[in-house]
């Protein structure tokens, strides 16, 4: 009896290790399928290599990959409107914009978890309250140190959990003539193509109009439309702010004389004396109160995210107003003061009623009355915009400004190469800068910038949403190939979303892994992934994909998660 | 008479199919109309002048009443109404066709002569290798060419666009009759002879062929009529017939790869138009110059007829 | 059956006969042969894959190079073997022109032998048809499709199918008017043989041979509307296609420098639809010499 038992126990417990071993290392594994979004190479050839680079790389360690080349608007639907979890991975890109150089924008628009759904600009979906509190912490802390080691900390978290991964710093190069005008002035973000060049170039032949060449036209005239990037850099030629942002990406003032904290949301705000508008009628405090509200009242797209920050403006007399804010904002001055314009109330005051529009956005602005440094002469559409100097402004340019539009890029190069043109926005292709470097007639401007390209994980689906998966994979990006190869050089590698460039803010002590595809396998395998009979990556059984990778642990203030 | 009745009926079609293939898009079918990105009140008026919360059957009655007033909507990146933006572009690709084509075809005339009168030696069969080769690459790739040779090397040409920038004339006239715009247009114009020759040339030549063994020239020839005056008279004549005939066809065929000449040439054109809506899902001008250009083959097909008509007297419709 | 058979035999005979008299045609026909081998061929005549990043022997990558003997049509930008592309290109070449010439061949006769076998309103409403087709523009067309569907092969030879029928379906009608006067197919309908017979055994074997120049044709617009299509960025972007290789030359900046990369695959685009279009002309020539239209 006790034999017959004995070996019951050992049949079962034999059949037992069996059916485990068998149910481990059977092909119910599933194989893990990611679909990746990248441009095409008629948006942007280099995103396109990068992103043939990344796909490369991942079917090496066995992932199936499908990927999807997009034009833009597709891409920003996918990514942004329903069913956000058709995608697993994307490709994109932050160009660096002056109002960027402020950490705020960067980080709660990518990282803060309010931001996430439809329209929201937390396209990965990542939801993590440690990095909430920091993220909000750091946009109220008005002491600069204590507010840099707080973003400090937000990036170092980021680049642990790597839910997105800058893949590359460009150098922003672009070529402009030579011989035509002196006094040529970069600035970060921008390049040559900024105020500050353009208020101080001098003419050296008799030819005082430089020339732009431009591959998208404005699309309307009307100033509170942001349709493309290059419409607000436009506009702010036209229009004034009570602030600039100089060529150290330090807010300056503009239209403002001086201004004054009066407590943590109160500032109080002195405009130049003398100011006028182009048609005559000078600018007053009333102007800029108006303005505020106009942008605010109307939730004008892209405008109202800064101006909402602001509760109120109250005019104290015809030069001097008072500010109040929603809750205290140190980078009011980069944002706000720099972007909102200085709108003439005469004109803009009751507009929407007289035209009949539903929205200001409608109307059709044909002729764009600011106080900025150049009047508004014409526009050809499809074909040129042409400014001119405006003298009365407390900085008065000596040129006056043709922006030309080119249907396609090339003939853009082209045209500032051959002369037809004085300078361009347009980062040049690597290729194109060995060809500028050549050509006598140019002289070509290389910049630290300070956008980031990277790629996301979608959070919110396998595989990204398995924080060790995304690990991993960091060990999976040939930084060297996109930088070397691909950029020619001209990049550096991805470090962190607040770009080196950005020297105060940017975390110096973080540092992405470089290519190793062993490391990536080795921590693959200990995250439970294996590989099957036919060398495809597959997911670890159901019960070791247990919540706690998927979401954070501590909560701000925090201890540091299980993973670490 | 007849004819400009089924011209009606064939505009009439082409409107049903830009209406159809428009709604047909993925997903909403407003987004041809509507862009994603208009405020809520706006949407509502937008959708009350085209109806389209309203069946498709009722959609179509609205388009239809809206295309008789020459309503097309309004450009979503513009915020212009579509009619203004064809207005303005139209015309230039009405000039680079009517130019291009025309020099083509009297190019063919001439070339065609020549041939006839080489006929079967080395001249003839080198001319029709080099025509159907050139009917070959694409008509990118001519244009491209002819842009980085003539006008990037040699700076013999600008490199694209109508005209200089800054041009000082305001007003219509002012813009096309000047030697700026000539010299704009001269690249496209050579891009668009070089890829159209051919057909009609050979299309000439075998024409004339034919009529030279025909009845009536031998009758010609024994009347003692000089050689230059059989070709001149009858053989040419005959054979502009065929060519009117084939015009509406192949200017048609062309009228589509104007989009990629004028991309190429940043010729600001219809075809041009189209490329760019897409790109930017500007949906209601991509609508409009389509159905522009569709519209545009009909006319030339109608001209075409009626000029058959006035140079054949044998021809009359029922 | 039987007339199958005979269809074959007889068309045999004619393309020997076709090429033997039109020297143009028998060049176009080599021509064409060449680039089928080279399609079938394809990875025995190169050495890299057509995507392949290739690398110098010191390990670095060889960026835009110009011919050499180790890539005799140099490479891109990044790279890859412009040979290889071009080699590849040719499948795709092939089946982007094979599948369209033969959805428009289809799709003409059918309806060419319908409008005019049935005649008065039916023939009626498909000339007029045949007369809309004609009147939209083409490369916009397929764009549109395209950007509506998402750009592949399949989506683009869609495109211009729906369009391209247009110029065998006139020709095609016309000749089976002729056709259907025929004394053989009076006789066939005097024995009382239906419709659907006549059709079949009679009409659709004798006009087999004029829809045969239109798969030519068709074939060599279709490869003409895709390298379009693709020049402006709306190709297929997993299939390797002469035009992609253009639009990547033009869109990187170095359409001005890379001169091969620019001169191969548009020489190979142009030299295919060439022989496309000496072999059709021969055809016409032989099958019916009233024929005006190309």
């Amino acid at each position: 009896m006790k034999r017959a038992v004995n070996l019951a126990a050992l049949v079962l417990a034999i059949g037992l290790l069996v059916t485990q071993t068998a149910t481990v290392s059977g092909d119910d594994l599933k194989p893990v399928e990611l679909t990746v979004l990248y441009q095409s190479t008629s948006w942007d050839p280099i995103r396109n290599e990068c992103g043939r680079t990344l796909t490369r790389t991942w079917e090496e360690l066995g992932i199936t990959v499908k990927a999807e080349e997009l034009d833009y608007v597709a891409l920003s639907t996918r990514i942004m409107k329903e069913p956000l979890d058709s995608f697993s991975a994307w490709i994109f890109g932050l160009v660096a914009r002056p109002e960027y150089l402020d950490p705020d924008i960067h980080l709660s628009q990518r990282f803060d978890s309010a931001n996430v759904g439809v329209d929201g600009t937390n396209f990965s979906g990542f939801s993590s309250a440690y990095l909430d509190g920091l993220i909000r912490a750091q946009r109220v802390e008005m002491d600069r140190d204590k507010r840099r080691s707080e973003v400090w900390a937000a990036q170092d978290y980021a680049t642990q959990e790597v839910p997105m991964q800058p893949l590359y710093h460009v150098q922003n190069a672009q070529a402009h003539s030579v011989g035509r005008f002196d006094g040529w002035t970069s600035m970060i973000g921008y390049g040559v193509y900024n105020v500050w060049n353009l208020l101080n170039l001098t003419p050296l032949t008799a030819d005082s109009t430089v020339r732009f060449a431009q591959v998208t036209d404005i699309g309307v005239s009307n100033p509170l439309n942001y349709n493309n990037g290059l419409t607000p850099d436009l506009m702010r030629l036209v229009y004034d702010t009570l602030a600039r942002i100089n060529t150290d990406g330090v807010p300056v003032r503009s239209a403002a004389q001086s201004w004054e904290t009066v407590s943590d949301t109160e500032i109080l705000v002195h405009l130049r004396p003398g100011m006028r508008f182009h048609d005559g009628n000078p600018v007053t405090a009333r102007d800029v109160a108006f303005s505020y509200n106009y942008f605010n009242q109307w939730k004008i797209p892209e405008f109202y995210t800064v101006a909402k920050q602001v509760q109120g403006v109250e005019v104290i007399d015809d030069l001097t107003l008072k500010m109040t804010l929603v809750q205290p904002y140190p980078a009011v001055y980069q944002t706000v003061f720099a972007q909102i314009y200085i709108l003439p109330q005469h004109i803009w005051d009751g507009m929407v009623e007289r035209e009949k529009l539903a929205s200001p956005l409608d109307w059709s602005c044909p002729n764009p009355v600011g106080s900025g440094p150049f009047k508004w002469g014409y526009w050809r559409t499809g074909q040129e915009v042409y400014l001119e100097a405006n003298t009365d402004y407390y900085w008065p340019p000596k040129v006056n400004f043709r922006f030309m539009i080119f249907k396609n890029p090339e003939a853009v190069f082209m045209a500032v190469m051959g002369g037809e043109a004085d300078f361009h926005e347009r980062r040049l292709l690597p290729e194109q800068i060995a060809e500028a470097r050549k050509n006598a007639k140019v002289e070509v401007t290389i910049a630290a910038d300070f956008g980031v390209y990277y790629f996301g994980w979608n959070t919110r689906v396998l595989p990204g949403r398995d924080s060790l998966f995304r690990k991993a994979i960091a060990y999976a990006v040939d930084y060297d190939f996109i930088v070397n190869v691909v950029l020619k050089g001209y990049a550096y590698k991805g470090a962190s979303f607040i770009a080196p460039a950005n020297k105060y803010w940017s975390n110096p002590f973080i540092r992405l892994p470089e290519l190793n595809l062993d490391t990536a396998r080795s921590l693959l395998a200990a995250a439970g992934y294996q590989w099957n009979s036919r060398g495809q990556l597959c997911y670890p059984s159901e019960w070791e994909l247990r919540e706690y990778r998927f979401g954070d642990a501590p909560q701000w203030p925090g201890q540091p998660s299980a993973q670490e | 008479m007849r004819r400009c009745v089924t011209g009606l009926i064939t505009v009439f079609a082409i409107a049903s199919i830009t209406f159809l293939l428009f709604r047909l898009l993925p997903g909403d079918p407003t987004t041809a109309m509507l862009s994603p990105m208009l405020p809520p009140d706006e949407r509502q008026q937008v959708r009350a002048e085209f109806g389209l919360d309203r069946p498709l059957s009722e959609q179509y009655l609205f388009y239809l009443r809206n295309l008789l007033r020459g309503e097309l909507g309004r450009s979503f990146a513009r915020r212009r109404p579509v009619i203004e933006i064809l207005g303005e572009r139209m015309p230039n690709t009405l000039i680079l066709a009517a130019v291009g084509f025309g020099l083509t075809y009297l190019l063919a005339i001439v070339l065609s002569v020549v041939m006839i009168a080489n006929i079967n030696t080395w001249i003839d069969s080198t001319l029709t290798a080099i025509c159907l080769l050139l009917r070959s690459p694409p008509v990118f790739w001519i244009g491209s060419m002819l842009i980085t040779f003539l006008a990037f090397r040699l700076r013999w040409f600008p490199i694209g666009n109508m005209r200089t920038a800054g041009y000082p004339e305001t007003g219509w006239l002012g813009m096309y009759c000047n030697w700026d715009f000539a010299w704009h247009l001269a690249l496209p114009v050579f891009a668009v002879v070089i890829y159209e020759l051919s057909f009609p040339l050979l299309l000439l030549r075998n024409a004339m062929m034919r009529h030279l063994m025909s009845d009536h020239v031998r009758t010609a020839r024994a009347k003692g009529l000089r050689e230059s005056t059989i070709l001149a008279r009858h053989v040419l004549r005959n054979s502009l017939l065929p060519l009117i005939a084939s015009a509406s066809i192949s200017i048609g065929l062309s009228l589509g790869g104007f989009a990629v000449l004028e991309f190429v040439f940043s010729w600001p054109g219809l075809g041009l138009t189209i490329v760019e809506g897409i790109s930017s899902r500007d949906y209601p001008v991509v609508q409009g110059a389509f159905l522009l250009m569709g519209v545009l083959v009909v006319l030339v097909s109608l001209v075409a007829d009626l000029l058959y008509a006035a140079l054949d007297p044998r021809i009359t419709y029922r | 059956m039987a007339a199958l058979a005979t269809w074959t035999s007889r068309s045999l005979q004619r393309q020997v006969r076709v090429f033997r008299r039109d020297r143009l045609g028998l060049v176009g026909l080599i021509g064409l042969v060449c680039y089928a081998l080279v399609a079938i061929l394809s990875p025995y005549i190169t050495a890299y894959g057509p995507d392949e990043i290739t690398r110098d022997s010191d390990g670095s990558v060889s960026v835009t190079q110009p011919p050499s003997s180790r890539h005799p049509f140099g490479t891109t930008n990044m790279g890859r073997d412009v040979w290889s592309g071009v080699v590849y290109g040719t499948r795709t070449a092939f089946i982007v022109g094979a599948v369209t010439a033969l959805a428009i061949t289809a799709l003409g006769t059918a309806i060419g032998i319908i409008s005019a076998f049935f005649g008065r309103w039916v023939d009626e409403l498909c000339m007029r048809v045949v007369d809309i087709c004609y009147s939209l523009p083409l490369e916009p067309f397929v764009i549109i499709i395209v950007s509506f569907t998402g750009p592949s092969i399949w989506t683009i030879s869609f495109g211009t199918t729906l369009l391209m029928w247009r110029s065998s379906a006139r020709v095609i009608r016309a000749e089976t008017l002729s056709i259907a006067k025929e004394p053989f197919v009076e006789a066939a309908r005097a024995i009382g043989a239906s419709n659907s017979r006549i059709l079949w055994a009679h009409i659709l074997p004798n006009v087999m041979p004029i829809s045969t120049i239109y798969i030519a044709i068709g074939a060599g617009w279709a490869v003409l509307v895709e390298a379009n299509v693709s020049f402006l960025g709306y190709g297929d972007p997993h299939a390797i296609s002469w035009g992609r290789l253009l639009n990547q030359v033009f869109v990187t900046g170095m359409m001005r420098h890379a001169w091969w990369w620019v001169l191969f695959p548009g020489l190979a685009l142009m030299l295919f639809v060439t022989c496309i279009f000496f072999v059709s002309r021969a055809y016409e020539r032989e099958l019916n010499p009233q024929l005006k239209e190309l």
